[in-house]
């Protein structure tokens, strides 16, 4: 085995931002919360971003309580990470499992996210969420402020990435006020 | 915005994909394989009653 050329790759396509994919595993019981989610890898351009794509699971091959967390630079995917605080996420339920092409969907979420299509201003989109759940997957996008004029046009196009009909919709939850279990959407388009 | 791509350019970039070296993603995909086969191993046991989806996070 030769030794690995320390080369130098010319990405051709560098992306707006660097992205870290981060996965969360299934408590089994015996770890914390943050032995369960931890950062795959970091990537700055189209090409590491296909490559990644093509080599990791995708969503329906992942358990229960899976999670897949693509954030901006070193955003953590955690409520608590200040440049989380002060934003909230819109969210879509697919509550028929078997029948939503959830990969599809999430690639296309992927996609508007590290392409900026997703939105105008820079960087007000944080991050996108899929998680696993028995009854529903789930994708989040998550924001870094609550202004409603720039909630509503990200949302109008959330809605459009997922494929959603006008009969379906989104919510848009704070993460302050989150911390409860019947917490309320300040938002639904 | 420096660098915005449509979905319809990612994807023609698709065959320029470049697998970065410094994760090793089958080890990956195999600990992903791991977790649902020993969730489908509790299932048939009847034994789940710890793993009720919480919808919080
Ligand atoms: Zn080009
Ligand atoms: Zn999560």
């Amino acid at each position: 085995q030769p030794q690995q050329a320390q080369q130098e790759v010319e990405f051709k396509h560098p992306l707006n931002s660097k992205w870290t994919l981060w996965y969360t595993k299934p408590a089994s019981g015996k770890e914390a919360w943050s032995d369960l989610l931890k950062p795959i890898i970091s990537f700055e351009s189209v090409e590491e971003f296909w490559g990644i794509f093509n080599s990791v699971p995708q969503p329906n091959e992942l358990p229960l309580k899976g999670d897949y967390h693509l954030f901006r630079d070193d955003i953590k995917p955690e409520w608590e990470d200040e440049r989380n605080t002060e934003g909230g996420r819109w969210s879509f339920e697919f509550k028929a499992k078997n029948s939503v092409d959830i990969n599809e969907l999430w690639l296309r979420g992927l996609m508007s996210v590290i392409g900026e299509t997703i939105q105008d201003d820079e960087n007000e989109v944080n991050g996108i969420v899929l998680n696993n759940r028995k009854f529903a997957y789930r994708i989040s996008l998550w924001t870094k402020t609550t202004t409603k004029g720039k909630l509503f046009q990200i949302g109008e196009r959330f809605k459009k990435v997922l494929k959603l009909n006008d009969a379906d919709s989104i919510e848009f939850y704070t993460h302050k006020g989150s911390d409860s279990r019947d917490a309320k959407p300040i938002l639904m388009i | 915005m420096s660098n915005k791509y449509t979905e319809a350019q990612l994807i023609e970039l698709r065959s320029t994909a470049y697998v970065p070296t410094t994760v090793d993603f089958e080890i990956f995909a195999k600990s992903i394989q791991e977790q649902r086969e020993l969730q489908n191993e509790q299932e048939r046991r009847g034994s789940h009653v710890g793993i009720r989806p919480k919808f919080n996070k």
